[in-house]
């Protein structure tokens, strides 16, 4: 299964018109050493952006699963860098310095080798990021999961998605 | 259209319920409730490595200006 792309419209059930946005900035406290749920909708909606960060991460995870699977799973290494899932225009490759920026800023330690080009993976992958042109739709349900074990730092997950009617 | 027909707190989490007729379910979202007191344990900030080496180069300064102070009064002493 390829990226689950955004269908045409022509019944009305998956128009992003019709759809309520919930977007949200979540802190996973320091000494999280196990899985905890962040977001778990039931019903049908869609994803566009899950995207975990950490100054100082020690093996942060994220776990997103869709329709009851797993379709992403990763993990920092030690070092500071964002994992997860996100939108293609959130970021900016530079040429020149093949460095990736977002917002006008250099995301650290992370170059075009970090992005993971492979929807869905149940296999944990480290220090990836899933780039998307368009929204993920989920037909029952969704669950983003982190784990945060580091001592010194609070992680942070951002959260772009909505429900769809 | 969708509408927020519930809201509660389960289990340490924050449940919405919508609905798209105003009687039933059609959607359920849980986050946990964010303590706004969970606060970061951010360790020290480094010291600034240029400014800790310009206070040690002025300690040492003043240190060795001592010692030549002493030195020369050492010397003016021995010569008198």
């Amino acid at each position: 299964m390829g990226i689950q792309w955004a269908k045409p419209v022509n019944n009305g059930e998956t128009d992003l018109t019709k759809y309520t946005p919930l977007n949200n900035l979540y802190t996973i406290p320091i000494n999280t050493p196990s899985f905890v749920t962040m977001v778990d909708i039931t019903g049908k909606g869609y994803l566009l952006k899950a995207a975990l960060t950490n100054p100082n991460s020690i093996n942060t995870k994220i776990k997103i699963t869709i329709d009851g699977s797993v379709v992403a799973y990763y993990m920092t290494p030690n070092i500071n860098r964002i994992i997860g899932i996100a939108p293609f225009s959130d970021v900016k490759f530079d040429s020149t310095t093949s460095l990736v920026t977002r917002l006008g800023t250099h995301i650290p330690n992370f170059d075009t080798s970090n992005y993971h080009p492979t929807y869905p993976s149940a296999s944990e992958q480290i220090g990836k990021l899933l780039l998307i042109y368009s929204p993920i739709l989920f037909e029952q349900s969704l669950k983003i999961e982190v784990m945060n074990p580091s001592a010194s730092y609070n992680a942070y997950l951002e959260f772009q998605g909505g429900l769809l009617s | 259209m969708i509408a927020i027909l519930r809201q509660y707190i389960e289990d340490n989490m924050q449940v919405i319920e919508y609905t798209k007729d105003g009687v039933t379910v059609s959607h359920v979202v849980k986050t946990p409730i964010q303590n706004e007191t969970a606060g970061e344990l951010l360790p020290p900030l480094p010291p600034n490595p240029l400014l800790q080496l310009q206070q040690e180069n002025e300690e040492l300064k003043s240190r060795i200006e001592l010692m030549q102070q002493a030195l020369d009064d050492l010397i003016l002493g021995g010569m008198q």
